[in-house]
């Protein structure tokens, strides 16, 4: 399995002291090189020159194909007040996952709110860490559910309500 | 568009669902933000921090706190406000 991945949720899983089992799931991710220029912090730096050396975290090599896909994301974004506007590092994680049928792995309202509203892009696979953790514990990598829940939210301040709506 | 009145909203064909999950994450992060520290903090970045709580739009208020990304995000992580989502990814 392939995914894409945005800046916050490899910021998050920088943090997660359950962060090797992102290996265990995914041959490899792609990422954005736009991603790389906002991220800071020794902890986030460290974590993604480490990914990127074993060759798990992979720069995306199709960029410039991209484009007009990204464009188009951008200004739905922009001109539907109902999808939060999305940044270019986000779009592109988007678009990666679009293009090459893959998981996009995102905590970003604006591109949940895509795959909603939006009939061409309703098929694009988006998974929160809430997803990617239930799949660990469907495939038996976690053991308890609720107490590795937790702890990711520990790590991240990630809060998972168990309301719903609609 | 995350600060819509309700009635505006709707008028942009917001679904109701989406509305209330809205309310939801505000109220969370209202309810357990580390209001001291963030009148602590120095206004610029004082009412990016209240955006965020109100909004949620990490991009938004992070570009009106002049802040980097990481460096934003790490500072709402301080003034202990959740990261709070509703709605569900892919199945």
């Amino acid at each position: 399995m392939i995914a894409s991945i945005d800046t916050c949720f490899l910021i998050d899983w920088s943090r997660y002291r359950g962060r090797r089992l992102l290996e265990e799931i995914f041959d490899y991710v792609f990422v954005a090189e736009e991603v790389l220029g906002e991220v800071k912090t020794e902890k986030t730096v460290e974590y993604i020159s480490d990914l990127l050396a074993k060759g798990f975290l992979v720069i995306y090599p199709f960029k410039s194909e991209l484009l007009p896909l990204v464009r188009r994301i951008l200004e739905v974004s922009i001109s539907d007040p109902r999808i939060p506007v999305l940044d270019p590092p986000e779009a592109y994680a988007f678009a990666i996952a679009y293009r090459e049928d893959c998981v996009c792995l995102t905590e970003n309202k604006g591109v949940l709110r895509l795959v909603e509203y939006y009939d061409e892009f309703r098929e694009v696979k988006v998974w929160r860490s809430l997803e990617l953790i239930e799949y660990l514990y469907r495939k038996g990598l976690i053991r308890d559910l609720e107490g590795e829940l937790k702890k990711y939210s520990e790590d991240t301040r990630h809060v998972f309500p168990k309301k719903r709506f609609g | 568009m995350y600060s819509l009145r309700k009635d505006l909203a709707r008028r942009l064909g917001l679904k109701e669902e989406h509305i209330l999950e809205d309310e939801f994450e505000r109220e969370v992060r209202r309810r357990y933000a580390d209001w001291e520290f963030i009148e602590r903090q120095p206004p610029r970045v004082r009412g990016a921090l209240k955006l965020y709580v109100e909004t949620g739009d990490l991009r938004l208020a992070q570009r009106l706190s002049g802040m980097p990304l990481e460096d934003f995000y790490e500072l709402v992580k301080k003034a202990r406000i959740p990261i709070v989502i509703v709605r569900r990814g892919s199945k």
